[in-house]
């Protein structure tokens, strides 16, 4: 049986039957119903029943404690027994309608004393009342209650889940939101830029020129931002998926190079790639690209003119590591813990020529976790750094073919 | 009735005419009046003529009339939005040869991957270098005119 639950009380009737079945067999009652108190309404409704039809339960209805017999037992703190419910007007119509002679109420209380409901019993034939009876019916009670505390503490607890769950999609549709609409002013600025570079109306002099090319790499920094901002909400929320697939170490450390190769032109610093022949690694291949270019442009950015910076890639039992190694200022050891938190950055004094939200490097570490991996660093003060991804080969996967996305528009993360 | 068609050249129209090959036409049909404008600058500058239209029902129109080679769509659009444009334009014999090429600000891959399942051919995202829009208009359709570019 199926009954309504009010919307103050969301508790599913199939949770509670089991108590109240329980209670009929030990009380030996023919029919049973719990009737729960609705503190915003102020009255009993009844909330789940064993032994009666929906016809029969909305007989019952509901009641305002205090109003009638029916809920005197809630008002008054007492146990009602009507021996010959037939000739007691207040139950007599009910009694015959339902087909029960004796009627036991049961004031509910939580254990904190709050006013919980009463659990009603009927009993086809007349009853006499043993002592060991009035106990087990308490028990029932007792039991009946737990089952309600359970059963509204697991509602409560589902409630809050749902807002969790609510609120993490909110805050994904608005940074999508956000996203969009800084995008959309951010094409006019960077097709304008671009138009007047080549000199759609007029060919920029060498100093227009180079003011223009100022604009248009921080127009490029803030899409990164904009990125980060939008990959890192995904993150937090859980909404980002992995897809494992055999992927070249090779071809990874390629593509890496290739995006950032014009940073470490502009920055006047060397960037090396080492061969890495022959492994493969179990990873998404998208994101393990996106993790080699965080990592190798902000050691282009930290590392400085002059500099060197070296991708390289070896294969170690089941697991590969690559390390992206730099022979920049270091890291003091006080900021090593806590560089892959995200927002240190936005928090602590940057580190010298370290831009970028502070993100790039908390979503390097996910990326890496999502793929069973992990990011780890260590640093020379003075002599440099290394950033080192440690990441399962590709032996244990079934599909043995080798798949890479092709170079889209990566873009450096830092 | 006028054809929202801008020629940058006349005497390269005429040239084109004389040896009976005009240049492919682009469609842009995008509610943001700049990215519209942008698009047009460049993709004239490489040679091909531009038509724009600022809703999807009016892209539909101009897409059935002039035949483009190529259109280039916004995505959220009032409306006719550019997913629905995409498989109607895909759907319709008149316009299914044209390569359809979404810009978009929309940066997630589910709404590349929808854009792609509604018939586009490839999905820029805003903000996109001039330069990628002509590429990408140039691999599906060849470039507008070699000989006589700027």
């Amino acid at each position: 049986m199926q009954l309504d639950t009010h919307a103050s009380l969301p508790l599913p009737a199939a949770e509670l039957r089991p108590a109240l079945e329980l209670a009929l067999a030990l009380a030996r009652a023919d029919m049973t119903v719990l009737l729960l108190h609705d503190e915003t309404a102020g009255t009993l409704i009844p909330a789940a029943a064993y032994g009666l039809d929906d016809e029969h339960v909305a007989l019952i209805g509901s009641h305002r404690p205090g109003a009638d017999d029916f809920s005197a037992a809630l008002s008054e703190h007492r146990r009602i027994v009507v021996r010959d419910a037939w000739h007691r007007d207040s139950f007599g119509p009910l009694a015959q309608a339902l087909g029960f002679r004796s009627i036991e109420i049961v004031p509910l209380f939580s254990f904190d004393g709050k006013m919980l409901g009463e659990l009603v019993m009927m009993f086809r034939r007349t009853r006499s009342t043993s002592k060991r009876m009035i106990k087990l019916v308490e028990h029932c009670a007792n039991l009946v209650v737990l089952a309600v505390s359970q059963a509204r503490a697991r509602a409560e607890a589902e409630r809050a889940r749902a807002t969790t769950e609510e609120a993490g999609r909110a805050k994904i549709q608005f940074f999508a939101r956000m996203s969009h609409e800084l995008r959309t002013p951010l094409q006019s600025i960077a097709g304008y830029i671009d138009l007047l570079r080549v000199g759609v109306a007029d060919p920029p002099t060498a100093e227009q020129a180079r003011l223009l090319a100022r604009v248009h790499d921080s127009e490029e920094v803030l899409v990164h931002v904009i990125d980060d901002l939008i990959t890192f909400s995904r993150l937090e929320a859980g909404h980002v998926s992995y897809q494992i697939a055999p992927v070249p170490a090779a071809e990874a450390m390629r593509i890496a190079h290739s995006v950032v190769a014009p940073l470490a032109a502009s920055h006047g610093v060397t960037l090396e790639t080492s061969a890495c022949p022959g492994v493969f690694v179990a990873a998404d291949g998208d994101k393990l690209k996106q993790i080699l270019v965080n990592l190798a442009a902000n050691a282009v950015k930290f590392c400085g003119e002059g500099g060197t910076v070296r991708i390289s890639c070896q294969s170690d039992g089941d697991r590969a590591r690559f390390d992206v190694t730099d022979n920049g200022p270091g890291i003091p050891g006080d900021r090593l813990r806590d560089i892959f938190e995200p927002y240190v950055q936005l928090a602590t004094p940057p580190l010298e020529g370290f831009g970028g939200t502070g993100l790039g490097l908390a979503i390097s570490r996910e990326f890496a976790a999502g793929m069973h991996g992990q990011l780890t660093v260590a640093s020379n003060l003075g002599r440099g750094s290394v950033f080192t991804l440690h990441i399962p080969n590709a032996v244990g996967l079934s599909d043995a073919q080798p798949t890479i996305t092709p170079l889209a528009d990566s873009a450096p993360t830092a | 009735m006028s054809l929202p068609l801008r020629h940058t050249d006349l005497s390269r129209q005429s040239f084109l005419s004389a040896t009976n090959r005009l240049p492919p036409v682009v469609l842009v049909v995008d509610d943001h009046e700049e990215s519209r404008t942008i698009a047009r600058l460049v993709l004239e500058r490489a040679g091909f003529r531009v038509a724009e239209a600022s809703t999807g029902l009016e892209g539909l129109r101009l897409a059935g009339l002039l035949r483009p080679a190529a259109v280039l769509l916004d995505l959220i659009m009032p409306g006719l939005d550019g997913w629905e444009l995409a498989r109607q334009l895909h759907a319709n014999p008149a316009t299914s040869r044209a390569a359809i090429i979404a810009l978009t600000a929309l940066a997630t891959a589910e709404d590349h991957d929808r854009a792609l399942l509604a018939g586009c051919d490839a999905v820029l995202t805003k903000p996109v270098r001039p330069i990628r829009i002509v590429e990408t208009v140039q691999h599906f359709v060849g470039p507008a005119a070699a000989a006589i570019r700027i």
